[in-house]
């Protein structure tokens, strides 16, 4: 057996050491319950984010913080909390302790399984073959760290890939809608609104494990075959088959699952702005005439999609004949749509320009100014 | 190793249940399991014991075994903590162990949670046909000619029983100025595409989408419908085809066509190799305010010259000589260089392209400046810009006497390539010492030369996307590079360029 480097064991004994506080403190919680807790049980938890990082186990860190926001709110009486919440961490805590375990067990480090433990910082890894994806839909985010940015879901091959632009908020604002125009690097005449249209092989891209791709200076990007057939394998014509198409990432670890598909209304109806749940909603039926229901988070960055669904509910003429979001189910099945995709091509005007585009993203474009 | 994730034992099994009596029952064991350890597992409610077991008594009804072994093992080890062991370490044992057990519960329900859900969204009865009441065609288009509307190409032609078709495919990665001499990515066909291809085949369309416009249906780019391009050799001989003659650029018979840049040019040359008249024999599309030719038969097979700039060659010799003598060869090169571009009067890059190079000063739009660098591949443009260059060059508009304290970016790199001829260390002082006050966003000469020499020393087109941001940001990085002496990419190109091109002809009075 070979023998591991000195930086090598420190990092077993680190996990080593996590994994074992980690436990005792879940016991205790277990053991103890919340009416026994007190403010040093919050302080514990905070403590034990900073053993789980040194420990290289990102999700637990995560889950740890959110362990300690939730007993904090309970100790406060905030009216924010639930005892399922609570319960649903501690699992989640459990689970990934669990893992983190056998990895040890087995000898392995936690940066080998990013999927399941999660990776402080993405790996890239050029691609040697050009790589060829086309535009699926495109999103517009704000993060709590401060960054805004947007993110193009991308279909090449059997995968799918992501490729974000991310900005602080501190210069750029926080309209995603501000980034669509630039250029994905410097290096690069092709704008992200570019790239979200159409399709484009990628010469000399970087590649992490989870599909994110890096836009670095040697990134070339060439025009490429549009294609229709990209959608095939996330459509969904029912709510039935949208829920087959979820029921592959249903897992232990993750739970309520959720994905990116296709889905082809035949109704839309009920468009009500929720201020008590902060949720935009309205209804989508397929052609059995099963209802769906759609939520998009009332939140600053997400007011030009509610504009745009608020749009496409009141004129038909508007309405795409596929919509393409995220899919969750949560007590049934929720939708969050990302792009409104056209079987024909349209003309988007935009400041000034005219585009053909298949898609609108709705968050970033007004579907208002399509012609 | 396996990460696969099972410390749940049995399936979860949804299928047998009832929905909303599940649901229910969902809520009272998440009630329970949040009393649990709101209380502590070492110390839990004496009700809840029976609650568990009441919730696995359900559970045997409603169908779902698994569920019902664990809260029968839950109960089970609840009971034994309520009141349980006085011991303290036994009761952290015992508390222990159940934790493990509702853990593994948890894990379960999480899974059969997400189940249910699923399967309550796939009960709905079987989708129906869904709602179809597009108008779709299916059948042939045999195709006549092809022109293009900016970067949308329109294909022209007529289905089985002589109706007018027409389709529209907007391209990517066309080349503006040389459409037909390269590779284009097709909408419509959803793949790439050389468009001469078109003119020998016939398209196939089976339940493609199509509106109704002035000249007939017309189909576009559909999401999921894709036509096939079959070969099909037999020529079109419908009433649209006809003979027409051609001198000087005047149309000698009805119709009256409208002869745009590129065909004007095309025609131009057609008439070197004919002298006097033409005839051409085409297939033309008579509209009610303008006809267009859509194209041509020659002996080696069918042309679009309103499209096609590689239309009847001409030697180059015989073109260095035809501008050399014409009295408009500016004519030519604005028909090679406008091409298929129009621009908004004011815009066009072109003709103050030409003002400059007659030496009228005149601030350049860089705007369609991108599409018509990028087309320097083609011989011809590069025999126009060399010839007018090197007529620039012998009327002294260019020679470094004339050149004046605030020179045009391209009388520098210019005026640099000759210096280079018999000097280059003096052509490098030179150039360095003048590119400071090169404002690169307002010069298209410099780009002409650039993209010109890139394409003598690699031969090979040089991708240059002008004029946007990230390009200029480019060219800048090579200058500073270039500056910093090294590698002579980019602008050292035009150094090499003049070193290996005719200029070495050309007397310019050195610095």
């Amino acid at each position: 057996m070979t023998e591991l480097s000195r930086p090598a064991v420190a990092r077993r004994e680190r996990l080593a050491d996590a994994v074992e506080l980690s436990e005792q403190v879940l016991s205790r919680l277990g053991r103890q319950g919340l009416t026994r807790l007190s403010r040093a049980a919050v302080v514990e938890l905070r403590a034990l984010v900073q053993t789980a990082h040194n420990g290289g186990l990102v999700k637990l860190e995560r889950t740890f913080e959110g362990l300690a926001t939730t007993v904090e709110h309970y100790l406060d009486r905030d009216p924010n909390f639930r005892p399922e919440r609570y319960v649903d961490r501690l699992n989640r805590a459990w689970l990934l302790l669990e893992v983190a375990r056998r990895v040890h067990e087995a000898g392995g480090d936690p940066s080998d399984h990013p999927e399941a433990l999660g990776e402080y910082r993405r790996t890239y890894v050029p691609l040697e073959a050009p790589l060829t994806v086309q535009a699926l839909g495109a999103s517009g985010w704000v993060t709590d760290s401060g960054f805004v940015g947007i993110t193009v879901h991308l279909r090449g091959g059997e995968r799918t890939y992501q490729l974000s632009n991310a900005r602080p908020v501190d210069y750029f604002g926080s309209d995603p809608q501000r980034l669509l125009r630039m250029p994905l690097s410097e290096y690069l005449s092709t704008t992200i609104q570019d790239l979200a249209h159409g399709a484009f092989t990628l010469h000399r891209a970087k590649l992490a494990w989870d599909g994110r791709i890096s836009v670095g200076a040697e990134l070339d990007v060439r025009p490429a075959a549009w294609s229709g057939a990209v959608y095939d394998d996330c459509t969904a014509r029912s709510w039935r088959e949208a829920a087959e198409l979820l029921r592959s990432q249903l897992t232990p670890l993750e739970g309520a699952p959720s994905r990116l598909v296709l889905l082809t209304p035949q109704r839309w109806s009920g468009f009500v702005i929720d201020e008590k749940r902060s949720l935009a909603t309205l209804t989508l039926r397929d052609a059995a005439d099963v209802a769906l229901a759609v939520e998009v988070p009332l939140r600053p960055e997400n007011n030009l999609l509610i504009d745009n669904l608020q749009q496409l509910v009141r004129m038909p003429s508007l309405r795409p004949p596929a919509l393409y979001g995220r899919l969750r189910v949560e007590g049934g099945l929720r939708f969050e749509p990302l792009t409104a995709v056209y079987g024909e091509q349209r003309t988007l005007q935009d400041r000034g320009s005219s585009h053909s585009v298949n898609e609108v993203h709705l968050a970033l474009e007004d579907v208002g100014s399509l012609r | 190793m396996s990460l696969d994730f099972e410390p749940v034992r049995g399936e979860p099994d949804p299928s047998t249940l009832a929905a909303g009596q599940v649901r229910n029952w969902l809520a009272e064991v998440d009630e329970a399991v949040g009393r649990l350890f709101v209380a502590g597992l070492a110390h839990p409610p004496q009700d809840l014991g029976p609650t568990f077991e009441l919730l696995a008594h359900r559970a045997a009804t409603l169908g779902a075994p698994t569920a019902q072994q664990g809260l029968d093992r839950l109960a089970h080890q609840i009971e034994s903590l309520s009141p349980g062991p006085p011991d303290r370490e036994q009761r952290r044992v015992l508390a222990d162990a159940a934790l493990t057990e509702v853990m593994g519960f948890l894990t379960w329900l999480r899974l059969f949670r997400g189940q249910v859900d699923l399967q309550e969204a796939g009960a709905a009865a079987e989708v129906e046909a869904e709602r179809d009441d597009v108008p779709r065609y299916t059948g042939r288009m045999q195709v006549l000619g092809l022109y293009l509307d900016g970067d949308r190409l329109v294909i022209v032609g007529r289905d089985e029983a002589g109706q007018p078709l027409h389709a529209v495919d907007p391209l990517a990665d066309v080349d503006p100025l040389d459409p037909c001499g390269s590779v284009v990515i097709s909408r419509l066909l959803q793949r790439p595409l050389a468009l001469l291809d078109l003119l020998d085949g016939q398209l196939e369309f089976e339940g493609h989408p199509f509106g109704q416009a002035r000249h007939g249906r017309l189909l576009k780019p559909a999401f999921r419908a894709v036509p096939t391009l079959r070969p099909h050799t037999a020529s079109y001989q419908g009433p649209d085809r006809l003979v027409v003659r051609w001198s000087d650029g005047v149309r000698l018979s009805d119709p009256q066509v409208v002869v745009r840049p590129l065909l004007e040019f095309n025609l131009c040359k057609l008439l070197c190799h004919e002298p006097g008249t033409a005839a051409l024999d085409v297939t033309l599309q008579v509209g009610r305010t303008e006809t267009r030719l859509l194209r041509a038969e020659s002996a080696l097979g069918p042309l679009v010259p309103a499209v096609d700039a590689r239309c009847w060659a001409v030697h180059p010799t015989q073109l260095e000589g035809w501008l050399a003598e014409a009295d408009d060869w500016t004519r030519a090169a604005a028909s090679l260089y406008g091409g298929l571009q129009p621009a908004p009067a004011g815009t066009d890059w072109r003709f103050q392209w030409l003002r400059t190079q007659r030496g009228e000063r005149a601030e350049p739009s860089d705007a369609p400046l991108g599409k018509g660098i990028d087309a320097f591949d083609h011989v011809w443009r590069r025999y126009v810009l060399q010839g007018s260059l090197k007529r620039s060059l012998l009327e002294g508009r260019l020679s470094t006497t004339t050149l004046g304290s605030d020179p045009d970016p391209f009388e520098v790199c210019a005026r640099a390539l000759v210096l280079h001829l018999a000097d280059p260390e003096a052509a490098r002082i030179y150039l360095s010492a003048h590119l400071e006050t090169v404002s690169i966003d307002a010069d298209v000469l410099v780009w002409m030369v650039f993209a010109e020499t890139r394409m003598r020393v690699l031969e090979q087109p040089y991708g240059l996307d002008l004029p946007v941001h990230p390009q200029r940001m480019r060219w800048a990085h090579r200058l500073r590079a270039w500056r910093a002496g090294e590698a002579a990419e980019g602008l050292g190109d035009i150094l090499a360029w003049g070193a290996t091109s005719g200029w070495a002809e050309t007397v310019v009075t050195p610095l």
